[in-house]
């Protein structure tokens, strides 16, 4: 066993391990959960058996494991960065529409007779 | 010489709404109001999170003060202030700049096509008559949003980014500003495209003084704001 398989291996198993015990304590959901396990076991395995990777690889017409591992590491940055764009966009359009209601409600009209004088404007 | 526009009649002057977004205008919001104040009886005005005293001279001046809480943009602020202006009964809106380089003299040539009907919606333009008295850089950037508006809307304008805007009370009620910052102006011309609802463009005279220019739109910003529309268009 190489040292850098040592100290993956040591790594992905307290990642594990840190799932699991989030699940039992209910910090997580189930699912969720799970599938991070699940992430962590095929990284597990990749590491253990590089050869079979590399024979995955080869039978996608992709010379090298190390190569696909690549790729999918690419394309799940690149979900992962519109999938928070998107969030971030409605997150923003929600954050627009609270100031705006805020904004209605708490509107300081001179013609309503209601406001005193001396009214501080910034309302404090 | 463009024919004199006779002043609005009484009976229609507490229809019209004037909406101003204001971002840390103290210096020149107050004059504004006033001058708004003596034609117009309804101003509103949406402090876009200013850090200074804009609120204050605005309640000062008259004119009825929304707050954003936080800083949203010219765009948010706008569609706000007409949001508010609807529920309030407006049948005319009319949006103006807070930095003083739209004319009180210029309101009449703008809501009279609405409100004999002529139009839904009018755009102010600067550049329909003498147009000498604009900045060279202006005339250049603008130039470029014309050209930029043409292609991305097919809209023949020829002064696409003008803040001084009229719409009848139908026509805002179809507006939706969604872009906050300031591509909300392109994004005004799609919606009043989409519309179909029949709009004109008005001469109106622009001043420009020190502190507009400062306070407008720099050439490398406008970079940013064709970047954002552009996503948009293509996220929606």
């Amino acid at each position: 066993m190489t040292a850098f398989q040592i100290i993956a291996i040591s790594f992905l198993a307290l990642l594990i391990a840190f799932s699991t015990w989030k699940m039992i304590q209910k910090k997580a959901r189930k699912r969720v959960a799970l599938t991070w396990i699940l992430l962590w076991v095929i990284a597990l395995a990749a590491v253990l058996v590089p050869d079979k990777i590399t024979e995955l690889a080869h039978f996608l017409g992709i010379n090298r494991g190390a190569d696909l591992i690549l790729y999918c590491s690419v394309l799940a940055g690149l979900v992962s960065f519109f999938y928070l764009l998107t969030k971030q966009r409605a997150t923003q359009r929600q954050i627009t529409l609270l100031t705006r209601q805020l904004a209605i409600k708490n509107a300081d009209d001179p013609t309503e007779d209601v406001k005193e004088e001396g009214v501080d404007p910034e309302g404090r | 010489m463009r024919k004199p526009v006779p002043a609005v009649a009484e009976e229609n002057v507490s229809d019209i709404h004037v909406v101003i977004a204001a971002y840390n205008e103290e210096r020149s919001i107050g004059d504004v109001i006033s001058q708004l104040r003596r034609g117009y009886s309804n101003v509103i005005v949406v402090d876009d999170g200013s850090s200074d005293d804009t609120s204050k001279k605005a309640l000062q001046a008259g004119a009825t003060v929304l707050r954003h809480v936080i800083n949203r943009g010219q765009g948010a602020a706008l569609q706000t202030g007409i949001t508010f202006a609807l529920r309030r009964g407006a049948r005319v809106l009319v949006t103006f700049d807070a930095d003083g380089q739209h004319s009180v003299e210029d309101i009449p040539a703008m809501v009279a096509p609405i409100l004999d009907g002529r139009a839904q919606i009018t755009l102010g333009s600067r550049f329909i008559e003498d147009s000498s008295s604009v900045p060279f850089g202006r005339r250049v950037l603008l130039g470029a949003a014309v050209i930029f508006t043409r292609l991305t809307s097919g809209m023949q304008l020829t002064d696409s980014h003008n803040g001084f805007r009229a719409f009848s009370r139908e026509a805002a009620k179809q507006l939706d500003i969604r872009l906050d910052r300031m591509a909300h102006a392109s994004e005004i011309i799609d919606q009043i495209r989409r519309s179909r609802l029949p709009y004109l463009e008005i001469p109106v005279h622009i001043r420009y003084t020190e502190y507009s220019m400062a306070k407008g739109q720099s050439s490398a910003n406008a970079i940013k704001v064709a970047a954002d529309y552009l996503i948009n268009k293509f996220m929606e």
